[in-house]
């Protein structure tokens, strides 16, 4: 049970809707999906087959740049740190604060 | 100010927002429910931000205004990575906005492509400009997407860069998301903020 809860956490964490993503990378997300669904551990691979679609895809953007499809692959005996990784990501981010430091500098540029 | 203007005032601003994406997928070239899907993203939304506001200020047609507007994006970066409180508040971590920095080299490469034969801005400066806003690969994704859609083109040059060329369309899109806005919300004597707290 206590090794199932990081990834019950990943699943409510991915299940938010401020995590919906349109911009998954397709091998990453492949790969994702290959590794878990082979897992050793019966308990990451029964729950993970109740996934759907989405999930691989909310879980390859949320990895997005954090580790390469190769990489991975190379995880097939260690999917938990594949959760660990996905856990430890920042959350995303509202981009209002990004985007009023652009506004910002943009003015900056007009001003010359 | 009453419920109902407030009621009346996040649908408009619903209302043209999703006018601006359905606009998007009508204009689209395709009609791969996959494009369609990514033309309605938040992400796609925000780099239509970022490419209205460089065109509004005009930023592209003049190479000291836009070392000017990278110099400014560079001192906001170093603030960043020298402010972990801020930092933090954003999600943002040192190796990606370390990612995000000019160089001199790059600064003077940025403002050659605006004078070349294919003026624009290189790919990875968009991605180095967006940041902020995004990750380099989520950025390129984004940059495709707008390009399978017709709404941009990447012209390769001889010096292993892609220059991005808007053809106006998106940005278009999204000033008449503005002007709906200020045709829809209701026009009211405005409010302390505070006071409606």
């Amino acid at each position: 049970m206590t090794r199932l809860l990081p990834t019950v956490g990943l699943i409510c964490l991915l299940a938010s809707p401020a995590l919906a993503c349109e911009m998954a990378q397709p091998d990453l997300t492949d790969a994702l999906r290959q590794v878990l669904t082979a897992s050793d551990d019966p308990r990451v691979a029964d729950l993970v087959s109740y996934m759907n679609e989405r999930f691989y895809s909310d879980l390859s953007c949320r990895l997005d740049g954090a580790i390469t499809p190769d990489e991975v692959l190379g995880l097939r005996n260690r999917p938990s740190a594949l959760i660990d990784l996905a856990l430890a990501q920042p959350t995303p981010r509202n981009q209002s604060d990004a985007l009023m430091l652009m506004l910002s500098a943009m003015q900056e540029g007009a001003k010359t | 100010m009453t419920q109902a203007t407030d009621i009346r005032t996040v649908e408009s601003l619903r209302r043209a927002k999703t006018d601006f994406h359905n606009n998007l997928c009508r204009a689209c070239d395709g009609s791969d429910p996959q494009l369609l899907q990514k033309l309605r993203s938040e992400n796609v939304f925000v780099l239509t931000e970022f490419l209205f506001l460089l065109r509004a200020f005009d930023l592209t047609a003049h190479p000291d205004r836009l070392e000017a507007y990278i110099l400014a994006h560079n001192t906001q970066l170093a603030d960043l990575i020298a402010t972990p409180e801020k930092r933090r508040l954003m999600g943002l971590e040192v190796p990606r906005l370390q990612r995000g920095v000019f160089s001199a080299i790059q600064i003077d490469k940025a403002k050659a492509n605006l004078l070349s034969n294919t003026p624009g801005l290189d790919q990875a400066d968009v991605q180095r400009l967006t940041i902020m806003l995004f990750s380099p690969e989520t950025g390129r994704r984004v940059i495709e997407a707008l390009e399978a859609a017709g709404f941009i083109s990447r012209v390769k040059t001889p010096y292993q860069s892609k220059i991005v060329q808007s053809h106006g369309q998106a940005e278009d899109f999204f000033a008449q998301y503005l002007a709906q806005i200020r045709a829809e919300v209701p026009n009211q004597t405005t409010t302390d903020p505070k006071e409606m707290t």
